[in-house]
């Protein structure tokens, strides 16, 4: 049946390959068709015609499938039946190659052999997936499957055959009938068959049919050649020769392989292509893509610390560690180890107090070394270290905000200051400038009119007035009790007028004073300064009774500055150099320049009340000079950036800088050329201040509008700080062009305050 | 009559009515309702009295007038209603009425109604000015050279004698005769500063001025026969050489010839700083006495007869501006430029401690009631005179200012004097104002 089945394969590969014959020289091609043709005979010869085409297919089928499907899929379709049988025939050879693989296969067996593998898959690539795929061989239903079973009778498979025995028979055909014990013959027998019979050495005892059974000659040339150790395969020749198949003559590869013309998609632009061509052209318009994008800049890392900042010292190598002694042995000698006392001391210490923060122990040996004690500790302050954390935890300082507020007296206290607004004298236009008498009762006011009023302070009446023709630069109540006269600085002159209503004996020692009937001869200096007074003067008139006739553009007196005698009086002008700084002595109708020259503008000046002291600011300085040695004494610093005013305390120890910039300094002459005190709680520029004469107060006003009270004591001991409270914010002065309070005087013996404001006001606050 | 009993008694409280009044109804305790108010407790006297014409009155308890119901000033005062509580009455005052203005030139810094029917006013205009009831002006003296500070009537029925003072450092002494007119006496030369106030006792024998040089001058209200000053001490100096000097002085020819220059007779120191009025005592009993109060915070009591302070309080922190007493010269009233009134009392200790008036604006000025002793009135730089009645110091009893017809602020009040006919007449900034004011004593 294997020879008919093979017949009738080859019968069609024949067919399907035109495939004439195997030439007889190339018969031993390969094991498998020796084989085959070697069952067959010579019947398959006849049929063979041309060798060389049919060899080829088979050798290709065996080394390359996928490159002929490959090929066959680009043909035309008319070609799949061919590839169909192309197929099953390569399935064939396969089916014969894989006998050739086993060579040990008994021939008697092989048919069964090679029917009892399992079957071979062949990979192929499907038509309509186009996925790779196993591809079985069909299962030929009238073979056997079980070829075990083939020409066996017995068929109780594999079992003890001593169960049969004692039994006539050993088996069961395939029908179910007996299989009778062979006859067996004694021993004799058996002898006598080996020795009568020839074969009977080549036969073997068959288990299953419990029976000799004699070995064929192929087993027989097996075992022969087993034992000669050659190949145990008769048919294979391991010296077969060469076979050339493609050099030589005549088997030159022609190529191309099919004479079809070539495809049109060969030559004609793609239509696919353009589509995804143009899709991409459409998102480079759209903007989608950008071609030549400029590469991000990555972020470029280095190594911080690698090379030391140049702009501040490289970091402090970290302090090495000490090395240990000989008391941090675990075995130190016995002069190391502290004493009862010493222990008991290092236990009693504080942590931080501790010389080491160790005790020296001894061990005998370092297996007896205790576990670390503090290693939780020491693991947790190192945390700490990584943290950034200090190690020593402070408590945190509970103080209460309050106690941090100086603790001033209540202002209660320290009545009395001026509380509230008692009189208000309108009708001034921007009232500059205002003085006290030295009683109290009278007050002065100048305004931009030029108008100079007298007003009564308990009343509110005005007294006098005088008229000028210029706007009113400054005006200042002689502080002598026994004349009493007003100095006014107009532009580029100083008028100085008599109040009224003075006693006879006043009057008339005032009039002496500045009127005296033998003039004293004009200086002889080159100045241009000049003091005049009127040929006939009465005191009813609203004439000044002398002038001083400033220099030529020496501008409006900004400030006039009585010494605290009243015989000096200084004047500053509004312009700056020599001429701004005068200081004129009444009784000898003298004036002086003391500054040959003034570095700034002089804002203001002022006589130290007991020294023989001149105090000058100018912008940003205050400069202490002594007119008896007529030399620099100090200069102080406030730090303000142009000084407004200022005024020094009763006791000339003290001094007060306003400034525009809205600061108060407090001076303690000396101390140190530093303010002692620097203030600023007004929200404009500081216009004023003044100290009062007698109480511990002074006040200082500004363009916000308001007068601020302050108490200020100061001790005679060097010791004893003074003492700066503030008492009461005075409001009421409106703000009028942007200026608030221009001038604030005190009343020398109430603790009244006059105040004159650009509003135009006179007010007098009361306590 | 089911639903009038069961109406809710009101709530009663217990009183005791005293009065230092003539109406003296039995000292019992009254259990009245506490919703009364003045009215009822008014009516209440009215009927216990049965007098003929309703008498208004005033309750003052805890030195506070009681101007809502009973009630609701026990809330006020965290009186308990079970409490007995003491009240006293007095008469009511009349809303004062405005009678009349006195029109000035000049701001009018003094004014005396002791004349009866007259009204003297000082001017800072340095005139003297007297009108009568009419409003018409009757004399105009002047004389002084300085705004007068001061006024006051010293003695006289039919010719008046009348002093003076002035800024100019003087006082003068005026004769005003019907029929001659103004005639100046003397002139008082003391001061070497303005003289603040001139007061006369009540028997017109003696005068006190004060001033600003701290001192105090006792004059006698006699006229010299011949000068005590010597002229040079007394005239303005002048730069003007002599002719021009001569005619002035002849210019002014009473002043040097017929008016003569009166030296004190006492000079009274002890203030340090400016005397701002002293007075003499009301009573005839003390009639050597007299007090004075100043800028230098403390007013003193001086026993004129020899010429020595007798006491001095201070008023710390407090510049006294005016003074007065009561007709029974037992309470000082003092303007202090603090916004206070001060009363004291004359017959306390040395060191008494007063009650205050508070005002809202520095009081100028205080005059008494010349019989009442428990009414003083304060005029302040407000413009706004206040009628007080010491028994209730919380709050003025009346307060009164003109309004005139341009509603223009009243000026400052600067003097303030009540007259016997109980007419008050109040000089200020404006004039003088005129107003009725019945106590109803």
């Amino acid at each position: 049946m294997p020879a008919a089945a093979s017949k009738d394969r080859k019968k069609r590969k024949l067919q399907v390959d035109n495939v004439s014959d195997v030439e007889e020289d190339l018969g031993q091609l390969g094991l498998d068709m020796a084989s085959e043709d070697e069952q067959e005979g010579s019947a398959d010869e006849q049929e063979s015609s041309d060798g060389e085409e049919d060899v080829f297919p088979e050798l290709k089928s065996e080394s390359d499938t996928d490159d002929t499907s490959e090929a066959e899929d680009d043909d035309e379709d008319s070609e799949e039946e061919k590839e169909g049988e192309d197929d099953e025939e390569d399935e064939d050879d396969e089916d014969e190659e894989d006998e050739d693989e086993r060579p040990f296969a008994n021939a008697a067996d092989d048919a069964t052999l090679r029917r009892g593998l399992a079957p071979h898959a062949k990979t192929v690539i499907s038509d309509i997936t186009g996925a790779p795929k196993r591809v079985f061989p069909p299962i030929e239903p009238d073979y056997d499957s079980d070829s075990s079973t083939e020409e066996t009778p017995n068929r109780v498979g594999n079992v003890p055959m001593h169960w049969y025995d004692d039994l006539p028979h050993v088996g069961y055909d395939i029908d179910g009938k007996k299989v009778l014990r062979p006859a067996k013959g004694d021993e004799l027998d058996k002898f006598l068959s080996t020795v009568e019979d020839p074969s009977a050495w080549t036969s073997g005892f068959d288990k299953n049919l419990q029976a000799d059974s004699q070995l064929t000659p192929e087993e027989l040339d097996l075992i022969r050649r087993l034992h000669a150790a050659e190949i145990p395969d008769a048919e294979y020749d391991p010296y077969e020769p060469t076979i050339e198949w493609f050099t030589g003559k005549g088997k030159e590869e022609i190529m191309p392989l099919s004479a079809k013309p070539e495809p049109k998609r060969r030559w004609v632009p793609s239509k696919w292509e353009k589509q995804k061509v143009m899709k991409i052209v459409r998102a480079i318009r759209q903007g989608r893509i950008i071609p030549n994008k400029p590469k991000t800049t990555k972020p470029q890392f280095y190594a911080l610390w690698a090379t030391p900042s140049s702009d501040h010292p490289p970091p402090l190598p970290a302090p090495k560690p000490r090395l240990p002694t000989n008391a941090e042995s675990y075995n130190p000698p016995a002069e190391y180890l502290p004493t009862p006392e010493e222990k008991a001391q290092w236990e009693e210490a504080e942590k931080e107090d501790r010389e080491r923060d160790f005790l020296p122990q001894k061990y005998s040996s370092l297996r007896l070394v205790p576990g670390y004690q503090n290693f939780i500790q020491e693991r947790f302050s190192r945390l700490l270290d990584l943290y950034l954390a200090p190690r020593i935890q402070r408590k945190r300082l509970n103080i209460d905000p309050d106690s941090l507020i100086p603790s001033l007296p209540s202002p209660q206290s320290l009545k009395p200051f001026p509380i509230f607004e008692a009189h208000r004298y309108e009708g001034t236009h921007r009232a500059r400038c205002v003085s006290a008498s030295p009683d109290g009762a009278w007050v002065v006011s100048g305004d931009e009119d030029g108008v100079v009023r007298v007003w009564e302070t308990a009343v509110g009446r005005e007294a006098m007035r005088w008229k000028f023709e210029s706007k009113i630069g400054s005006v200042a109540w002689c502080p002598r009790t026994d004349v009493s006269f007003i100095a006014v600085g107009v532009d580029e002159a100083i008028h100085i007028v008599v109040p009224p209503y003075l006693s006879p004996s006043l009057l008339s020692a005032t009039l002496s004073l500045l009127n005296p009937t033998n003039l004293p001869p004009p200086s002889t200096s080159a100045t241009t300064l000049k003091w005049t007074s009127p040929m006939s003067y009465s005191p009813e008139s609203t004439t000044p009774i002398t002038t001083i006739i400033l220099p030529p553009s020496s501008g409006l007196p900004k400030q006039l500055a009585f010494h605290r005698r009243g015989d000096y009086l200084s004047s500053v002008g509004s312009t700056d150099g020599q001429g701004a700084i005068w200081i004129h002595q009444i009784s000898k109708r003298h004036s002086q320049s003391p500054f040959k020259k003034i570095k700034g503008s002089v804002q203001r000046v002022l006589f130290h009340p007991v020294k023989p002291h001149f105090f000058v600011a100018t912008q940003r300085y205050v400069r202490i000079y002594d007119l008896a040695a007529q030399k620099l004494l100090k200069t102080l610093l406030p730090g303000i950036r142009w000084i407004s005013s200022l005024d020094v305390h009763p006791s000339g120890d003290h001094l007060i800088v306003g400034g525009y910039d809205r600061k108060l300094c407090w001076f303690d002459l000396e101390l140190s050329d530093k303010p002692y005190k620097v203030m600023r709680y007004h929200s404009r520029a500081i216009r004023s201040l003044h100290f009062h004469p007698t109480y511990p107060l002074f006040a200082s006003s500004s363009d916000d509008g308001t007068i601020q009270v302050f108490h200020a004591r100061v001790y005679n001991d060097l010791l004893t700080d003074p003492l700066i409270v503030p008492l009461k914010v005075l409001r009421g002065h409106h703000i009028k062009e942007g200026l608030g309070v221009l001038e604030i005087k005190w009343c020398t013996n109430q603790p009244w305050l006059v105040s004159a404001g650009s509003d135009g006001s006179l007010r007098v606050w009361c306590n | 009559m089911a639903s009038l009993s069961a109406a809710p008694t009101p709530r009663t409280i217990p009183i005791i009515l005293k009065t230092r009044t003539p109406y003296v109804i039995p000292a019992e305790k009254y259990m009245v309702p506490t919703t009364w108010r003045r009215f009822h407790l008014s009516q209440l006297i009215n009927k216990v009295l049965a007098l003929p014409t309703p008498v208004p009155f005033d309750f003052i308890a805890n030195g506070e007038m009681i101007s809502d119901s009973l009630g609701e000033w026990c809330d006020k005062n965290k009186h308990g209603e079970e409490e007995t509580l003491e009240i006293e009455y007095v008469q009511s005052v009349m809303p004062p009425q405005h009678m009349s203005s006195l029109p000035h030139p000049d701001w009018v810094s003094s004014i005396s109604c002791r004349i009866p029917g007259h009204f003297l006013t000082g001017s800072y205009d340095s005139v003297v000015r007297l009108y009568d009831n009419r409003q018409e002006l009757v004399h105009a003296i002047s004389g002084h050279t300085g705004p007068v500070s001061s006024v006051a009537f010293v003695s006289g029925t039919d010719s008046m004698l009348i002093a003076s003072a002035s800024y100019d450092t003087t006082a003068r002494l005026t004769l005003l005769d019907e029929a001659d007119g103004p005639k100046p006496l003397a002139s008082l030369h003391l001061h070497t500063a303005a003289v603040s106030s001139v007061t006369s006792n009540p028997a017109g024998s003696h005068l006190l001025t004060a001033g600003w040089d701290s001192l105090i001058g006792l004059w006698t209200t006699d006229v010299p026969s011949s000068h005590e000053i010597p002229i040079d001490s007394v005239l303005l100096p002048s730069t003007d050489l002599g002719p021009r000097k001569r005619r002035k002085l002849a210019s002014q020819p009473t002043s040097v010839d017929d008016v003569k220059r009166k030296a004190p007779s006492a000079v009274l120191k002890s203030h340090t700083a400016r005397v701002s009025k002293a007075i003499w005592s009301s009573v005839e009993s003390q009639k050597e006495k007299a007090w004075s109060c100043g800028w230098d915070c403390t007013w003193r009591s001086w026993d004129v007869e020899i010429g020595v302070c007798s006491g001095t309080t201070t008023a710390p922190e407090k510049v006294l501006l005016d003074m007065a007493i009561t007709s029974d010269a037992r309470t000082l009233a003092i303007a202090s430029a603090d916004r206070t009134v001060l009363l004291y009392s004359t017959t306390a200790s040395s060191n008494p401690t007063p009650s205050h008036l508070v005002h809202p604006a520095p009081p100028t000025s205080v005059s008494t009631h010349p019989t009442s002793s428990h009414h003083i009135i304060s005029g302040a730089q407000d413009g706004i005179v206040r009628m007080w009645d010491v028994r209730s110091t919380k709050a003025a009893v009346a307060n009164f200012k003109r309004e005139d017809e341009a509603g223009n602020k009243a000026g400052r009040v600067l003097a303030v004097d009540w007259a016997k006919d109980e007419l008050v007449g109040i000089a200020g900034e404006k004039g003088v104002d005129v107003w009725k004011c019945e106590t109803g004593l």
